[in-house]
């Protein structure tokens, strides 16, 4: 009986894995870096709290990245 | 504006760049340029490939070219990137190499906002990761193989010209998960 509702349960976490990645590779380009932007908000946001946690650094890059995106974002051009 | 507006504020760099006379060619490339052709990945920046207009002898490239451009427009950089617009960008010199040159000219076109974005095509990028060879090239090269959407016969003849068919023989087990 367990093993069956372990079939179950992971076949449908296959089946919803398959259906989100259809969905994301069915997006426009625009649609895609939309995405993309949402990751690295949500990536970021792991990296701090990561740290916060007493884990590792914040990769330099990513240092860079959230500087570039909030911090000189508004410089005059 | 926001962050995924500016890719279109981004593309208009690039134009003027070209415009201006300080490069030649650009196409899209890394990871960014698997997210067009295929999913969204997160990265931190984006690649872009190309040929400066005004060739150096110099052994050593010099990008000055570039920087002052970038200065004279306001945007800042580092020895590693440009921030155009709150996006990391990452200029690579293509003409060095002769798979970054053939990428490069034979980059796809694709609609982002209202540019016609050039972006290096499906079958350079994975030849590209294979010469890469660190282990995120891997993952993204693994990520199109799985897609099953390569041009075999293109594929094979980029290997070919850049003397990476051995190469490909032999970490294919690295990318092709069980199948073998």
């Amino acid at each position: 009986m367990k093993n069956n509702l372990q079939t179950e349960i992971i076949e449908d976490l296959t089946r919803r894995k398959k259906s989100s990645r259809e969905f994301l590779r069915s997006l426009s380009p625009d649609e895609k870096i939309a995405k993309l932007v949402e990751l690295q908000e949500r990536y970021y946001e792991m990296l701090k709290v990561r740290e916060a946690g007493g884990g590792r650094k914040i990769p330099e890059r990513w240092q860079k990245w959230y500087k570039a995106r909030y911090e000189e974002k508004s410089k005059p051009i | 504006m926001n962050s995924k507006d500016n890719i279109g504020a981004i593309l208009k760099v690039l134009e003027e760049m070209t415009r201006a006379g300080i490069i030649e060619k650009y196409a899209i490339g890394g990871a960014f340029a698997a997210i067009l052709h295929y999913e969204p990945i997160s990265t931190v920046d984006l690649d872009i490939f190309f040929f400066l207009r005004e060739k150096n002898d110099s052994p050593i490239l010099s990008l000055n070219a570039i920087y002052e451009y970038v200065n004279q427009k306001g945007f800042s950089f580092d020895h590693e990137f440009v921030n155009i617009h709150g996006w990391l960008v990452q200029f690579v010199e293509a003409s060095h190499s002769a798979l970054w040159t053939e990428a490069v000219e034979n980059a796809d076109t694709i609609k982002i906002k209202d540019f016609d974005a050039k972006v290096i095509d499906k079958e350079h990028l994975v030849v590209m990761w294979l010469f890469a060879g660190r282990a995120k090239d891997y993952q993204k090269l693994a990520m199109f193989y799985e897609a099953d959407f390569l041009d075999e016969a293109k594929l094979s003849g980029i290997l070919e010209r850049h003397g990476l068919t051995e190469k490909w023989n032999k970490e294919k087990w690295r990318f092709r998960g069980d199948e073998e």
